[in-house]
Parts: C-alpha cells; structure tokens; sequence
C-alpha cells in the first residue's frame, strides 16, 4: 500500500486543524508569556483569566467542529 | 499521620454517608445485568450516554489533586496552578479527535482494552503485554497516592479515631465490592454522583472562605490584596520560582499527550462515536470546578502564612473557619475526587493484566478472561495498593512521575494508530524503549534538565527514533492498516 500521513481533506477540516493548533499554541510560551503580568481583569489575575479563556475556547472549537461534521454528514460540505 | 483534626464528629458522619451512598449506587448500577464477558464488566456494554459519560471522563480527571493538591499547589507557587486547567481542556481536544475511532476500533475489532488495541495494529501480543505491564506502573501508582488521600481525608475528619490502615481497608473495600459487582456501569454511576457532589462541594467551600475571608461573595477582593501584598503569586514562575516558562510549556504538551488506560475504556463505553464527541465538546465547561478550589489556596497565602505542608491548606482553612457541616461536605467532595479517579485506573489494571497478558500467555478463553479480571482486583487491592498505602512510601511520587512519564513514551503506538500508516512494530518499540530511559534517567537522576519536563526530553529522543526505525524496518501488514485506517482516515486507507 502507499503509506500517507493523516491530514485534513477539505477547507473547513483544514481551519479546523488551525483553531485546534492555534488554541493549543495560546496556552503555550511564548504566547503566554503576553500575559504573565501581576495585574486583575474581572477580579481574577490575568493568567487565570486566559487559562479559562482558552477553556472557553476549547469548548467553541469542539461546538464548531460537531457543526461542521453534521453538515459532512448532510452531505452540504 | 495527621496534626489536623476536628472534635466535632459531623464531620466524619457527613463522610462516611458520602461513602455509603456510593456503595448503594456502584451496588445497585449492575441493574440485572450479567457481567460474564469483558464487553459487559469492562466497557459497560458499550452503553453510556452522553451525560454519564460527561461526569464520568470529568470526574475521572479530577482527582484528590483538585481538593489538595491544587490548592496547596496555589499556596506554594501561585497562578502556575491554573496550567492544568489548560491541559485538561487539551485533553478534551483530544478526546474528541481521537474518542470515536478508539470506539469504531473497539465495536468493529472487539477491543476492550488499551493493550488489545495495540497488540492487534502492530500485529504484536508481545508489544501490547509489554505497554499494559508498564503502564500499570503508573496507573497503580495513581491509584496508591488516591487511596492515601482518602485514607488521610477519614483520619482528620474522624480526629484520628480511623487510623490509616482503617481508613485504607474501608475505602478498598467498599470500591472492591462495587467494582467487582457492577464494574464499569458502577465507575460511570459513581462518578456521575461523585462529579455533582465535587462541583456543589468546591463552589460552597470556594464561595464560602472568599465570603469568610473579605466579606464579599467573590473573589475580586482576595487577588487585589495578593496583587497589593505579594504580586509573585499572581505570575510565573511563581512565588517559589519553579515554574519556568520552559517547564509550564512541556508539563502541558507532556500531559496532553499521555493516553491513559482508563480515559481509553472510558471513550469505549459510549453508546455511540457521536456519543463521545458531545460529552468531549462539553468536558471543558466542568474545569470550573478546580477555580473556588484554589482560591482557597490563596487565601491560606494570607490566612494561614505558616503552614508545614501545603496540600492541607484547604482542609486547616475549613477546619479553623468553616461551619462543620461545610467541613464534612469537604471531606465528602475530597473523598469523592479521590475515588473517582482510584477506582477507573484499579479496574483497567484489572483488565490489562488479564486481557492483555494473561489470556495471550496462557490462551484463556473471554469468559475466563472476563472471570479472571473481576478476581484479579481482590489481589490487586489486598496484595498491592493496601500495603503501599498503607506504608506510605515517600518516593511514591517519584514512581508516579515515571509511570506518566512512561505514559506519554507510548505515544508511538498512537500515532500509527490515528495519523501515519508507515508506523512499524520495531519503531514503536525502540521508540517507547528508547523515551522510556530517558525519562527515567531525567526523572532519578537528573531531574528536568534546562527547566524541560523529563517526559518532553524523552519525547525528543523517542520520535526520531521511531520514525527512522520505522522507515527502515518492515511495516505491518497492509491489510491490518487498512482496517486501522478505514476508520482513522475514512476515504485514504486504499491508495
């Protein structure tokens, strides 16, 4: 057989890939780093603050993605 | 063990019908069912919806950590703690990428264990014994500093009265019997009742010291008197200057990439792929759970400034400040987090060693099998985690550390599992072996070089390794990929 490396076969499964990567990347140095500050936002310090930002993010990207794989199974993608 | 305690036994009541009511629900999740076949005990029938299974990953993953750990964690550090509410959400990413083909491998193929996935894609009972045998290093070795937890958690709220070994032998016992008679229907009837009691427990404790302790109903008032007083905490690396960028980054990329055994028969008791990916998608929004945790350990930082260990600062904050009802759901809501996530890693080492070992070795039949997993967790327990427990080895971290360190070496097989078909028995296995030193040499000898988590170094190591090895050595059988891939990448397997 010819040996292949798994990878997204459309538009939207490729943006998908990149939010999954980009959300990954927030929660990662250097992108952290931008927010390694002693200061409050809402009353929780700032790095607190992102950790559940990308949890909220986390849990849109996954909404997102159930939608887009509905629709595959629509066949409208 | 303890210096704390409390005099009041209210606590200990509270407690210990926490401990009886999920005796009743484990007893009572078998529902008439018979658990002759591994399909039944190990993976529920393949019959869980997606709320069950919702609490039941979501409580898996919160462990005693949460109710101690954490918040000593924030005591001692700071905000460095709130990198695992980071990695557990890319754990849910990842849940839900590759749940529902390890569901599709085990309804098509008849997998019900981890090990069984990997003997039957590289074609190699050898490689599947072997990844189950250690895993369950790690995964034993969870399962012992739990039960110490719960142990611990009995003695303060009894004031001593339960030693221990009691403590160990109640807890054991009562998992024991529910396991043995329901097996996964009772972990996932249990952790959806542990998983509501924890999030009730931590936001009442939370609310309730942050109200205690600055008169508001938030916590806003608690971080600008840190910011104000001691601003190291609110940053990394932290108060005890620790938590480097470089080690906050791999402990992430390290967790992440460590595939449990359990999470593994979890995703395979769904009642559907789609099951799996509804409950992945929604498993972020329980993380909220550890937020009032910590705040309780930041306000020790001011409340409690001379503690000796920091893991009891929440149980000496709610001992000296709140009402003993709010103490005793404590200790149910801590006991809970324990044994939620004890009483899945028991059963899959039950499983593994069984499944994976045993019938391969001695060509048991699957009603054997499934007769002897069930057994095996008597011994398990009695012979293994009771003695350790109970002993309370002081370099069992150390043996956690490289059991998941170990943990995240197996990578390998997943790959050729979820993303390259070129994958090779040889590579898997010198990759694993060769990740597998180098953590342990990174992990006893020289811990973390560089600030770098030793299961990231040893991840640098394995990778290349596996991919040379891999190139160079006779692939799997193209029939066994191409079933593998079918579902992995439905559309490519043929080219």
């Amino acid at each position: 057989m010819k040996h292949f490396v798994v990878r997204p076969r459309s538009v939207a499964g490729w943006g998908l890939l990149l939010l999954f990567l980009g959300l990954i990347m927030m929660g990662l140095w250097p992108v952290v780093a931008g927010v390694n500050r002693a200061r409050l936002a809402f009353g929780l310090p700032w790095l607190a603050l992102w950790a559940y930002a990308i949890v909220a993010g986390c849990w849109l990207a996954m909404l997102l993605g159930n939608r887009w794989l509905a629709r595959r199974a629509r066949g409208d993608d | 063990m303890t210096s704390l305690s409390t005099s009041s036994l209210a606590p200990l009541w509270i407690t210990l019908s926490y401990v009886a009511v999920a005796l009743v629900i484990g007893l009572g999740a078998r529902r008439g069912r018979v658990m002759d076949s591994l399909e039944e005990w190990g993976v529920a029938g393949r019959s869980m919806g997606g709320v069950t299974l919702y609490l039941l990953i979501a409580a898996g993953s919160i462990s005693a950590y949460t109710f101690m750990g954490a918040p000593g964690w924030a005591y001692s550090k700071g905000v460095a703690v709130f990198y695992v509410v980071i990695y557990l959400s890319y754990l849910a990413l990842v849940a839900w990428y590759c749940g529902p083909r390890v569901w599709e491998f085990g309804r098509r193929f008849g997998h019900v264990t981890q090990g069984a996935a990997i003997a039957d894609r590289y074609q190699s009972p050898l490689l599947g014994g072997l990844a189950a045998l250690v895993m369950s290093i790690g995964s034993l070795a969870y399962a012992v500093l739990q039960t110490m937890g719960s142990a611990y958690i009995l003695a303060v709220m009894s004031g001593g009265r339960i030693p221990v070994w009691a403590g160990v032998i109640l807890i054991l016992a009562a998992m024991a019997l529910y396991l043995y008679v329901s097996g996964q229907h009772a972990i996932g009837l249990t952790n959806a009742f542990q998983g509501v009691l924890m999030l009730v427990v931590a936001w009442s404790v939370g609310l309730w010291s942050a109200h205690t302790a600055s008169g508001e109903l938030g916590f806003g008032a608690i971080f600008a008197r840190l910011q104000a007083e001691r601003p190291d905490f609110l940053t990394l690396p932290g108060a005890g200057g620790d938590m480097s960028f470089a080690f906050w980054t791999t402990s992430i990329i390290v967790s992440m990439l460590s595939f449990m055994p359990p999470v593994w028969s979890q995703w395979m008791s769904a009642r559907s792929a789609d099951t799996i990916r509804r409950s992945a998608t929604w498993l972020p929004t329980y993380y909220i759970v550890v937020l009032p945790m910590v705040v309780v350990g930041f306000i020790g930082i001011l409340a409690l400034p001379q503690l000796e260990r920091a893991d009891t600062v929440a149980l000496s904050y709610a001992l000296g400040h709140l009402p003993v009802w709010l103490v005793g759901l404590l200790g149910a809501g801590t006991l809970a987090a324990a044994m939620s996530s004890c009483e899945p890693f028991l059963h899959s080492v039950a499983m593994a060693y069984a499944r994976d070992i045993a019938q391969p070795l001695w060509r048991l039949s699957d009603s054997a099998t499934a007769r002897l997993a069930r057994r095996l967790l008597v011994p398990i327990m009695a012979l293994i985690v009771a003695p350790v427990a109970i002993s309370e080895p002081s370099n069992l971290v150390m043996i956690l550390l490289v059991g998941l360190g170990f943990a995240t070496q197996v990578l390998p097989a997943f790959i050729g599992m979820f993303v390259w078909t070129r994958a090779s028995t040889a590579g898997v296995i010198a990759g694993i072996i060769a990740g597998f030193c180098v953590t342990l040499a990174f992990t006893l000898i020289w811990r973390n070089p560089l600030g770098v988590h030793a299961g990231f170094w040893g991840l640098l190591v394995n990778l290349p390794l596996f991919v040379g090895v891999s190139l160079l050595t006779r692939p799997v059988r193209d029939d066994v990929v191409e079933r593998f891939f079918a579902i992995s990448a439905p559309g490519r397997s043929r080219a």
